[in-house]
């Protein structure tokens, strides 16, 4: 439906039932930034129900209309792991003629995914003593596959990039739950033992006895988390089936909840002997690994067969326990016990820190050429898209290079800062005022007893604050794209004006009052947003500075959103009183991945409100004579203008700022 | 006659509860034998004000509280001519109070006032012990017994808000922190009423939020904040509520700081 290169590839290879799906698909729920997504959906839902591209076609629309791409791929799973070999009722579930679908759907409208617990979780972490377990996301490879089960491997916790409603997402806050066990492991269970020969269900049996016996123990120490978990063992033994995977539940609920009650055998007596140890005391773990080998045996004998390939741990919110054994290399091919508990392959996202996540937390010194990843809005959705945008921050000069010996340029003379930018301020009174709010008490005493003594009395007997300059930090955001290249006038271009107005601002700040930084921007698609940074606050602008302004040169194209966010990032980090963001740009935001003209200015409106909410004023300049249109969304019809004369620029953006600051 | 109905009303006639974290009590115990100006330091909430009140308790002398500002000026602290229907009449300001009569004086909360204001306590804090009164005419010659302490929170104070050198170099100083776990629940169930088992749930929380400080946190919950959830919790209200109400709403708004906490307070308290 949308002509790009890449989309024509995963065209291609699209059932045409889908095909004709997402074309017919109504203008709101088209949406460029996800399409990506919901294409590689649609591909991986062919290959783990092939045949069934139909069925899901014909709804496509209801579903993308309440649920959003992630929701859409949980209510997909739901449906795969309900029907995993019944093709013709995963077909009706698809056309939502099943009741599970409809159940499903509505439970997924607000699922459960990670994203939106990180960051409380990751304060969670450090509360909890673990400041430098970092946490992160992995993904299920294909549709077919095992449900995911957190992992802790060094230094890392994975947690599951989303929990279905089915898996009990929706009895509590599970994923509060898999750090608290997860937690508990680190702090009470051996970690990597060698596992030997042990046979997989023997593993699987010990670990079960290890996650009762850590939790038991981290009970005693934070008496609620029974409750927490106690949400997600809803295993019950009514029918008494006697496959590892019920046993295996119900043995996990009697350890955790006194109160169950299950008629099977096996189930009782691990209950007996794990509640006779427990009594000894807790710390011990080799005394419980006897009583796994105990019920390990008379699951054997019982001739429960165990599938490894089809056990996950339950209650989901246990880990894979990979982080309890340490597999011997050379062992046997034909047991291969890896498999059984490491085949959710640890594999960590994206490495690079949330800026948004070091927004928050404490601010940290940017080293050359690091990235970040940034949000993006996607106006038609209504949707905050994570991690959409990546942005290359890079120094403009080699890092290494000694800055110290730059001196600041004289001022020039009456384009500085004026001290119009005042601010009241009680720290400074302001005493025998003829007004002001209060009494100076002394002068009022004093007038007083001029009266009595029949001198002429001094009348100014009143104080009030006074007002004080107030310390801003400006950050100049240029844009670099191609498009500054234009020539304004014979050979001067856009970007020379650019250069000129930023060069003539460096030497107006009053580096006594005001911070400047100066950054320019280009972008190559969402995954490309070259940001780089000319001059840093703690800098003075000197020769070495205006030469690396000079050299800039323009390229690429304008995505403003993930500029603006980054510039914002850095903002954050300044204490100042008052925070500005100028904008210089020729024209509007643009990219070659995004068709959409409203897509990034709606992304850059989202952007700019929500660095108004952190007290970073935006100013946007444009050289667009057609620019009202988009720069009246983007900032708003005050914090913008047209400058109409590129050569005049200079001395606009001074006025500006004057401006600004005096706000 | 006078002295003793102006001076009267400062003494602290019942024992304030305090329980010793470590040798501070004997260490200002020493520090008054010398009449050394002393500087309390730690985070709001640990129980600064409240060990001076003990102190001055034990000491058996009055203690003259300021709660300092920045609009507070130097005649706040030494006094200043008002007029009645006879003319005007001097009345002596807190600072002076203690100097003439010997009290303790206690400025809490010290960086808030302005430095200049500060500085006019320079030449009771050194050998001279004097005030001068220069509206007045009036050189006070400190009462042996007049002690100057000061206290200030180290952690929210700005770069703008500091002591001077020259301040800080005349004050020997104390550090406090939040107790011991096993001390801040005694305090805790002394103060609220709650059992122990439940004094010690909510230290224990305390010290899962004060992790975060630094990290997300300005401050963690402090121990005021504990005595307060207590007490709601003696008064019948759900543990979780009163910890919600007194201990995590307080100290942020942000949504996914306040998950965290709620997950502290129900890894303790349950769902």
């Amino acid at each position: 439906m949308r002509t790009s290169g890449s989309e024509s590839v995963a065209a291609s290879s699209l059932h045409p039932a889908l095909l004709d799906a997402l074309s017919a698909l109504p203008p709101k729920l088209r949406n460029p930034a996800a399409e990506e997504e919901l294409r590689a959906l649609l591909k991986d839902v062919a290959q783990a129900a092939p045949g069934l591209e139909p069925a899901l076609g014909s709804r496509l629309g209801i579903l993308l209309d309440s649920l959003d791409v992630g929701g859409l791929r949980r209510w997909i799973l739901t449906g795969i792991r309900l029907y995993a070999n019944h093709p013709g009722k995963l077909a009706s579930f698809f056309r939502l003629e099943d009741s599970a679908a409809a159940q499903s759907m509505v439970a997924e409208a607000k699922g459960t995914c990670f994203e939106h617990a990180r960051q409380s979780l990751q304060y969670l972490t450090t509360g909890f003593g673990q400041p430098n377990l970092s946490l992160a996301a992995h993904r299920l490879r294909s549709l077919n596959a095992m449900p995911l089960r957190p992992v802790i491997s060094q230094g890392t916790l994975l947690l599951p990039d989303h929990y279905l409603a089915s898996d009990g997402a929706k009895l509590g806050n599970i994923y509060r739950a898999a750090l608290a066990h997860a937690l508990a492991h680190l702090r009470y269970s051996p970690s990597h033992q060698p596992a030997g020969k042990k046979k997989p269900l023997l593993i699987a049996v010990l670990s079960l006895i290890e996650d009762a016996r850590a939790e038991r123990l981290a009970i005693q120490h934070f008496p609620g988390l029974r409750s927490l978990w106690g949400c997600f063992h809803t295993a019950h033994g009514e029918n008494n089936e006697l496959t590892f995977n019920s046993l295996a539940a119900r043995l996990s609920r009697a350890l955790h909840d006194p109160d169950y009650q299950d008629q099977n055998h096996w189930v009782n007596k691990g209950r007996e002997l794990f509640e006779a140890e427990a009594a000894l005391g807790l710390d011990d773990p080799s005394r419980f690994a006897e009583i796994g080998k105990i019920l390990g045996n008379d699951l054997g004998q019982m001739r429960v067969r165990f599938v490894q390939d089809l056990y996950a741990v339950q209650p989901p919110y246990r880990d894979d326990n990979g982080f309890l054994w340490k597999f011997d290399q050379d062992a046997p091919p034909d047991t291969p016990p890896e498999e059984s508990l490491s085949h959710f392959s640890v594999q960590i996202e994206a490495t690079d820190q949330e800026a948004e996540t070091a927004m928050n937390v404490s601010p940290i010194q940017l080293p050359p050429g690091q990235r970040f990843t940034y949000p993006e809005w996607d106006y038609r959705e209504n949707l905050l898209r994570h991690a959409w945008a990546t942005v290359h921050d890079s120094l403009a000069r080699d890092p290494t290079e000694r800055v110290a010996n730059s001196s600041q340029r004289s001022l020039v003379r009456g384009l500085s800062l004026d001290t119009r930018s005042c601010t009241l301020d009680r720290a400074i009174r302001l005493r025998r005022q003829l007004e002001g709010e209060t009494l100076d008490l002394n002068a009022a005493v004093e007038n007083r007893i001029g009266w009595r003594v029949r001198v002429t009395p001094d009348p100014r007997i009143f104080q009030r604050p006074g007002k004080r300059r107030r310390h801003a930090s400006i950050l100049l955001l240029i844009d670099l794209s191609e498009s500054t290249n234009d020539r304004v006038k014979g050979f001067t271009s856009i970007l020379d004006v650019e250069k000129q107005a930023a060069d003539l601002l460096s030497q107006s700040i009053d580096a006594d009052y005001d911070r400047l930084a100066i950054d320019c921007f280009r972008s190559d698609g969402r995954e490309k947003v070259h940001y780089l940074r000319l001059k840093e606050f703690d800098e003075p602008y000197g020769d070495p500075q205006r030469k690396l302004l000079m050299q800039q040169q323009g390229s690429l194209s304008t995505r403003m959103g993930a500029a603006l966010r980054h510039a914002g990032f850095r903002l954050c980090q300044q204490r100042t009183e008052k925070r500005i963001l100028l904008l210089v740009t020729d024209g509007e935001p643009s990219d070659v991945d995004v068709v959409d003209k409203d897509y990034l200015v709606e992304d850059a409106r989202h952007a700019v409100h929500n660095l108004n909410t952190k007290g970073i004023t935006v100013f946007g300049l444009t050289l667009d004579k057609s620019a009202g249109s988009y720069m009246k969304k983007i900032t708003g019809a005050r914090n913008y203008i047209v400058v109409d004369n590129a050569l005049s620029l200079p001395v606009q953006l001074m006025r500006t700022l004057t401006q600004i600051a005096a706000r | 006659m006078l002295m003793n109905e102006l001076i009267q009303p400062y003494y602290i006639l019942s024992q304030p509860y305090y329980l010793s974290a470590r040798n501070e009590i004997e260490l200002f115990e020493a520090a008054y034998r010398l009449r050394m100006p002393l500087v309390l330091k730690g985070p709001t909430g640990c129980g600064k004000t409240r060990f001076m009140e003990h102190m001055a308790w034990r000491l058996q002398r009055p203690l003259i509280t300021v709660a300092c500002n920045e609009d507070m000026t130097a005649s706040d602290l030494v006094g200043r001519f008002l007029l009645d229907a006879n003319g005007t009449v001097w009345q002596d300001g807190p600072l002076t109070i203690a100097a003439r009569y010997g009290a303790i004086c206690y400025l809490d909360e010290v960086v808030e006032a302005r430095q200049d204001t500060t500085v006019i306590i320079h030449p009771l804090t050194d050998n001279r012990r004097t005030l001068p009164l220069d509206k007045r005419g009036e050189l006070i010659h400190a009462h042996p017994d007049f002690q100057l302490v000061v206290s200030y929170n180290p952690g929210y104070q700005s770069l703008t808000k500091d002591l001077k050198q020259s301040t800080k170099q005349r004050f020997g100083a104390l550090d406090f922190d939040y107790p011991e776990e096993k001390v801040e629940t005694n305090i805790v169930a002394h103060e609220s009423g709650v059992a122990t088992e439940i004094a010690n749930k909510l230290v224990r929380v305390a010290h899962r939020s004060r992790a975060l400080r630094g990290r997300g946190l300005e401050e963690g919950i402090s121990t005021r904040m504990l005595i307060h959830a207590g007490a709601l919790i003696h008064a019948g209200v759900y543990a979780r509520e009163a910890c919600r109400l007194a201990m995590a709403r307080p100290i942020t708004d942000d949504p996914d700081m306040l998950s965290a906490l709620d997950g502290f307070i129900d890894a303790y308290f349950g769902i």
